[in-house]
């Protein structure tokens, strides 16, 4: 029975109701070993013959510990169960909470793990989900498949990466992105605000943002559901995992978004006759909003055997076609302009743990996108708002467009670690990503077509982390970026074309820190001098002769500061009570800006702008003995223009000193969640939650000249799920800015009234 | 309200400065004096959006657009005056926020935001025919080679159009028209227009769509006023396109005077050993007149003119490239020089007295009765409005402007 080369102890953990906990934390007191249960609730930790005190923990269970003395080629099997303390258990109360592990190996960095199983019932996609991220704030365009633009501490745009399981999404097209992946891909959403984790090899300046579908580990489950929902809203997922018992694994997963998004809106009427705004404002519904996009992907593999812990072959393929109702602003309508795009992208990852020797982990992951994308507007009718249409002998209902894209992009994620007298940890990593884009443009050719963009980045990073004891944490990293653009392009729109290529290099840097003053209460500091590289857009120009390119552009860098503290409060046996706050300074410099020449007509990106940030982030969540749970999150930011002299100018800017328009800077979300256990059978469960979103009123242009401004706003939202069989069988009903209020996240640009959903979901979450 | 006594503290004083205001009848002292029936409009932005002011005098003093004081307009269109009865801000940019806005003087002089029209393409050319704005695009591909034209009735804000035109064969010259100058004449339409190629070549040269081998032509298309082209009038040799070309946009170059003849500027854009200079049409032929020519490159010792200011009596003020014997569309060179010339004695002289640190010159108003031009200026302090009096050839700087730039400044009159 015992095998005389490995000395181990194994086991399961379990709930006080015999349920398989995955993903507890199990480690040996005073000692750095440490393991999770898989998804079965199964463990096994490698350890050295002597004695120790086992200690398992899980969020919203009590720790659990034992001792025992194991003795050379010794195989132990203990089984723990936990007992759950204040009405908080994983399935139930959606947890801001970081578990034990995240703090550990996480611990010094300024980050948010956000976990989303508890919203698996709702049909939110990833970009809706990120919106109830303390410190997030997302905003969208319109309904379903809408625009979003992601802010995390005033940062925006090109500031925050993306990623997926760890693989950046920046060259993924149209067809595959967070806003229409539905929440259910992800087990967890990690929200890395400042300081960013060399693993992820990106120029995020201004934060990073990770979607982790899988924790890895033996699989076995179904997820399956459908939605309907108001505007003619179908969402259907399917999401499956085998693991057999050697270690082969086989995934699928598929799922389809579709809406009309024919929701009202409140619009001026064109005469389409003379072209005249009537003035005439009526409410009507939105006619050319169509978005529908599928996605199907497998991925087959080895996991947990001697050659990988995990080594996984897939594929994703994603289709979208998007219709186009009205530009950046509500006066137009247009009735027959539309996007499709379509992306592959084959995956390939490898993870060992004690590769060759012990504590060296090794991992790879990599991908290819091949996409393809279009963007056409040739129609020769003109719409208004009623739907009404004339036709004109002049094509394009707003910029007349054939546009082909095609891109190639590939990205290698390397990661290598040692980990030296369970102190200390170094860690090699390097990101290589290249991406190739070729356009076409039927309506009017243009020179930079000719030939491809090409763009080749290399971060290669060092890390090296100090734990001398449980209480602290110390990590010092250095990031070296490396970025080539090539491009056939005119910069200034002079004509003359020509194949120009920039490489760009940075060395960048930073400090984490983390500090457990007692068990309950930590404190977080982090420093990280970021650069993010200019795009190739930024350097070479858009290829029309009003956006131009500036190949000078330097990196704009920022010197991001972080002080976080995390406070867990057992008021009493069944009260529990979880606060954090956190606060930001970030020195941008060089802020690339596209400097407006409005004398000229020309935008031309400059290394201008220098802008300062100080944001504070509360949030808070108390439970009450699995009844009843209220979480809490609000931000401010105080984003500042802070330069202070143009260039060529002796005299001090109109606009020194004002908030950066066009951005919130005071916005929060609360939850309230009731639980019914047991309602008709046993097991039976019975949530409903309310949420509340509010964002403050604030400029849409510099504040010292008056202006225009987007009002304070509340959203209130409802949802009720019920879940019987064990879990395995879940409807719920949401109900979505219930008091039909115009909500806006950016000028004019109205979103949804109230609206409706139901969900049906089966879940098996263990088979074989 | 601080801004009024300011302002109407600087009309006293300007009237004691200018002693030949003759009559204070329409100008009474006091907080609650109607406002005169004329204004100027100040186009001033933030760098990112615009905001409108108005002013009874910019001799000198100061204003600023923050605290409240002025009508915001989104995004930096590009600002035309439709005589003293509207001012219109089309769009120059796609992608910028905004349908077309006007704004007029209401019967108090009040500056007064009027229904917007639909019309969010990038206007490339405009000009007045009679009382309408006649605003125009071309298309840069050979492949669908066509110009759309709008007409605008800025009284009634009537709008009609697309009118679309052919561009492959309003000369026999194997390329295609593109349109630079829009004029009313009587009853006529001049449209002064360039020949390119419009990518026919597939780029085997170079990649410039606006690449030509006729640059030494001056081309004017004379069209009715339903857009039906009558005919083409040409000339070869003597200078090049007509003038004022910036990147896809132009304005100005054909110009009528009171006495009814025709005077055609030319930049002599993109080609080197062309002289920029002025042409004139015979009005009873509305053909070019083979015996006047005012090569302005040789008056000027080698400078090309950019724009052209009809000031009245024969007098231009003439926008100058900064640098000798250049003439592109590009920003990148500037035209930070002013010259006052008489088409008809032929004299250049170039104008004293203008600031060395330009950093962007705005759209210019022009002040008939007072011989003048006024110039939105801006240095290495705030935006100033300079004028150039076309009498001394001298520049003076005016009324400055507390924001980050001034893209134009103009007249409007209570209708």
């Amino acid at each position: 029975m015992y095998s005389q080369h490995e000395t181990k102890i194994f086991g399961k953990v379990l709930s006080e109701e015999e349920e398989e906990i995955s993903d507890a934390y199990l480690y040996l007191k005073d000692k750095s070993t440490y393991t999770l249960t898989d998804f079965n609730g199964n463990y096994e930790l490698k350890v050295k013959p002597g004695n120790y005190e086992v200690v398992v923990s899980f969020m919203g269970y009590d720790e659990v510990s034992k001792s025992i003395s194991i003795a050379k080629g010794e195989q132990k099997e203990i089984i723990f169960t936990l007992n759950s303390i204040s009405g908080n258990t994983l399935d139930d109360v959606y947890l801001n909470v970081k578990s034990k592990l995240t703090q550990v190996q996480e611990s010094s960095f300024n980050v948010v793990a956000f976990n989303t199983e508890s919203l698996h019932n709702s049909s939110l996609d990833i970009s809706e989900t990120l919106d109830k991220v303390s410190g997030v704030k997302v905003r969208r365009t319109g309904g379903t498949g809408s625009d979003y633009n992601v802010m995390l501490n005033g940062f925006t745009g090109k500031h925050v990466k993306f990623f997926i399981d760890g693989v950046p999404m920046e060259g993924f097209n149209a067809a595959f992105q967070l806003n229409n992946i539905p929440v259910n891909l992800a087990k967890r959403i990690e929200v890395y605000k400042g300081v960013v984790p060399i693993s992820f090899g990106a120029d995020a300046l201004g934060g990073a943002i990770n979607i982790v579908t899988s924790d890895g580990g033996k699989q076995n489950f179904i997820d399956a559901s459908y939605s309907y929902g108001s505007f003619n809203t179908h969402k259907t997922y399917l999401n499956a995992a085998y693991t057999a018992k050697s270690g082969f694994t086989a995934r699928l997963t598929a799922y389809q978004n579709y809406s009309d998004n024919n929701y009202k809106v409140d619009a001026d009427i064109v005469d389409l006759e003379n072209h005249q705004f009537t003035g005439d404002i009526r409410r009507v519904r939105r006619f050319h909003d169509r978005y529908k996009n599928y996605t199907f992907g497998g991925k087959i593999g080895f996991v947990n055997t001697k050659f990988a812990d995990e080594l996984l072959m897939g594929f994703t393929f994603s289709d979208v076609y998007d219709e186009i109702q009205n530009p950046a602003y509500m006066k137009i309508a247009f009735g027959e302009k539309y996007t499709t795009a379509q992306s592959f992208i084959p995956d390939l990852s490898y993870r060992k743990r004690n590769l060759f020797i012990d504590n060296l982990d090794f991992s790879i992951t990599a991908n290819y996108s091949l996409g393809n994308a279009k963007n056409i507007d040739d129609s020769y009718k003109r719409y208004n708002w009623l739907g009404e249409y004339i036709l004109t002998d002049s094509p394009g209902e707003f910029n007349y467009s054939k546009n082909y894209f095609k891109d190639h992009n590939g990205s290698i994620n390397t990661n290598l670690t040692y980990l030296l007298k369970e102190k200390h940890r170094f860690t090699l990593n390097n990101v290589l990503n290249s991406f190739w884009r070729k356009n076409k443009d039927d309506a009017e050719p243009k020179a930079e077509d000719k030939y491809p963009t090409e763009t080749l980045k290399d971060i290669f990073a060092f890390a090296y982390q100090f734990t001398p004891n449980d209480k602290l944490s110390l990590t010092g990293f250095s990031k070296y970026y490396y970025n080539r653009v090539k491009r056939y392009a005119d910069p200034n729109s002079t004509g003359e074309y020509q194949h120009l290529t920039k490489t760009t290099t940075d060395l960048g840097y930073g400090l984490a820190t983390s500090y457990f003053i007692f068990d309950n209460l930590q404190l977080k500091t982090s420093y990280e001098k970021a650069f993010r590289v200019p795009s190739g857009r930024e350097l070479f120009g858009s290829g029309n002769d009003f956006d131009l390119g500036n190949p000078d552009l330097k990196s704009e860098s920022s010197d991001n500061f972080n002080f976080g503290i995390t406070y867990s409060w057992k008021i009493a046996k069944k009260h529990h009570l979880n606060l954090d706050g956190s606060f930001i300074y970030r020195d941008i410099k060089d802020f690339i800006r596209m400097i407006p020449d409005p004398s000229n007509g020309v935008l031309k990106p400059g290394n201008e702008a220098k802008v300062e940030n100080r944001g504070l982030d509360f949030g808070a969540n108390y439970n009450y003995n699995q009844l009843f749970s209220v979480e809490a999150n609000l931000t401010y930011q105080d984003m500042r223009n802070k330069l202070k002299y143009r260039s060529g100018k002796e005299v001090v800017s109109t606009i020194y000193n004002d908030r950066i328009p066009n951005l919130p800077f005071l916005y929060g979300n609360t939850n309230l969640s009731f639980y019914f256990k047991n309602v008709f059978e046993e097991k039976d469960n019975l949530t409903v939650g309310y949420d509340l979103q509010y964002i403050h009123k604030f400029d849409y242009s510099y504040e010292s000249y008056g202006g225009v401004k987007i009002p304070t706003q509340i959203a209130h939202d409802i949802a009720v799920n019920y879940s019987f069989g064990k879990g395995k069988y879940n409807i719920s009903i949401a109900a979505r800015n219930l008091l039909d209020k115009n909500l806006y996240d950016n000028f004019s640009l109205q979103k949804p009234g109230r609206n409706f959903s139901v969900k049906f979901r089966y879940f098996l979450n263990q088979f074989n | 309200m601080i801004y009024r006594k300011t302002l109407n503290l600087s009309v006293i004083l300007s009237l004691f400065l200018f002693a030949s205001c003759s009559s204070d009848d329409d100008f009474e002292d006091g907080e609650n004096s109607p406002k005169a029936d004329e204004q100027y409009v100040i186009m001033t932005t933030d760098s990112e959006n615009s905001y409108l002011l108005t002013a009874e005098d910019i001799s000198e003093g100061s204003l600023s657009p923050s605290g409240n004081n002025s009508t915001q307009v989104i995004g930096t269109p590009s600002w035309y005056f439709a005589k003293d009865i509207a001012a219109y801000g089309f769009i120059y940019r796609q992608g910028d926020p905004g349908t077309t806005q006007s704004f007029a003087l209401d019967e108090n002089a009040n500056l007064e935001a009027r229904n917007e029209i639909n019309l969010t393409v990038s206007i490339q050319s405009k000009g007045m025919v009679d009382d309408e704005i006649y605003v125009e695009f071309s298309s840069r591909n050979y492949e669908e080679p066509i110009a759309t034209f709008y007409k605008i009735n800025p009284i009634t804000q009537a709008v009609e159009g697309p009118i679309v035109i052919d561009t492959d064969d309003m000369v026999e010259n194997g390329e295609y028209a593109y349109i630079t100058a829009i004029t009313g004449y009587n009853d006529k339409v001049l449209v002064g227009f360039r020949t390119i190629k419009a990518g026919s070549d597939g780029g085997e040269e170079t990649d410039d769509l606006f690449d030509s081998d006729f640059n030494d032509h001056t081309y004017i298309g004379v069209f009715n006023k339903d857009l039906e082209l009558e005919k083409v009038i040409e000339d070869q040799g003597r200078t090049g396109i007509v003038a004022g070309q910036l990147r896809a946009t132009a304005e100005t170059g054909i110009e009528p005077v009171e006495n009814g003849d025709i005077y055609v500027f030319s930049s002599a854009l993109d080609a080197e050993d062309v002289p920029s200079g002025i042409l004139k049409i015979n009005p009873d032929n509305l053909e070019f007149e083979e015996d006047y020519f005012f090569n302005i490159s040789e008056a000027s010792g080698g400078y090309k003119l950019y724009r052209s200011y009809y000031v009245g009596n024969h007098n231009f003020v003439l926008r100058m490239f900064t640098e000798p014997n250049v003439s592109t569309a590009t920003p990148d060179d500037t035209r930070n020089k002013f010259a006052v010339v008489n088409v008809e004695n032929q004299t250049f002289s170039w104008v004293e007295d203008v600031p060395q640190d330009i950093l962007s010159i705005g759209e210019p108003h022009v002040e008939k009765a007072e011989n003048k031009v006024t110039f939105p200026i801006e240095t290495g302090g705030y935006p100033t409005l300079y004028h150039i009096d076309v009498n001394t050839a001298k520049i003076t700087p005016g009324m400055e402007i507390k924001a980050e730039e001034v893209t134009a400044i103009g007249k409007l009159s209570v209708q």
